[in-house]
């Protein structure tokens, strides 16, 4: 009667020694393909951020992570609040980059700013006066 | 800062109302002109204050269009400003003559003959 207890002991034994070291092998397995991946990722970030360095590529630069995509959320908070920016009188801009046209001035960009503003201050007035 | 934010409110309404009146070729040789002033004379306070005067004598003496510009740019200032920029304006009044006759502009100011 002893023996087959024993013999059952030994074979649970077994049983459980093998299923345990599967399941320490097979976790240990699958964290050492994640270490893999993630060597893997760092070397190809690492070539691209070196393709980068060295070319130049922006197609490495954007794959990094480090372009436009990770700017625009800074953007989108800044430090201080931005300038509204002003209405403009595209009918002014036409007339006077016409005008500028037509005699082939190319003046000062302050110049053509007070220009634009003088015309369009000057359509407003007309407006307000036609009611 | 445009030309007329020193401009009083009737003088201003003058302006308007020529502005009104012309014709959008007109209105290109009076931007033209105005550049040229403003290239000569400088873009700052004092180039824009004698600007508005000339504008002012404009109206005042009336002329209808402000392509008339360049016919009283030439003329003799009693304000400070031009007295102390007057080689400048004098410069600037041939430069606009010269873009006046360049374009066949009239030597008279449109303004309603006085019998």
């Amino acid at each position: 009667m002893a023996k087959p207890f024993f013999s059952t002991l030994v074979r649970y034994y077994n049983n459980y020694a093998i299923n345990t070291l599967g399941a320490v092998m097979g976790r240990q397995g699958s964290v050492e393909k994640k270490n893999e991946r993630e060597e893997d990722i760092n070397k190809r970030l690492a070539s691209q951020y070196e393709r980068f360095l060295k070319d130049n590529d922006l197609g490495a630069f954007l794959k990094l992570g480090l372009g436009p995509s990770k700017a625009v959320p800074l953007l989108t908070k800044p430090e201080k609040s931005l300038p509204k920016p002003r209405l403009v009188d595209k009918d002014a801009v036409r007339l006077v980059a016409s005008a500028y046209s037509r005699s082939n001035l190319v003046p000062h960009p302050d110049i053509v700013e007070t220009l634009t503003e003088s015309v369009a201050t000057l359509n407003r007035g007309l407006k307000i006066a036609k009611g | 800062m445009d030309l007329f934010s020193g401009m009083d409110e009737a003088l201003k309404k003058k302006v308007v109302l020529a502005w009104a009146e012309m014709k959008e070729n007109e209105k290109m040789h009076f931007i033209n002109q105005v550049t040229l002033a403003l290239i000569v004379l400088g873009n700052d306070a004092n180039g824009k204050a004698i600007i508005s005067s000339v504008l002012e004598r404009l109206v005042n003496d009336g002329s209808k269009d402000l392509s008339d510009f360049g016919l009283y740019i030439g003329d003799n200032f009693a304000m400070k400003e031009a007295i102390v920029h007057a080689e400048k304006i004098k410069r600037a009044s041939v430069i606009i003559d010269g873009y006046r006759i360049k374009n066949a502009l009239p030597s008279e100011p449109h303004k309603d003959l006085q019998i």
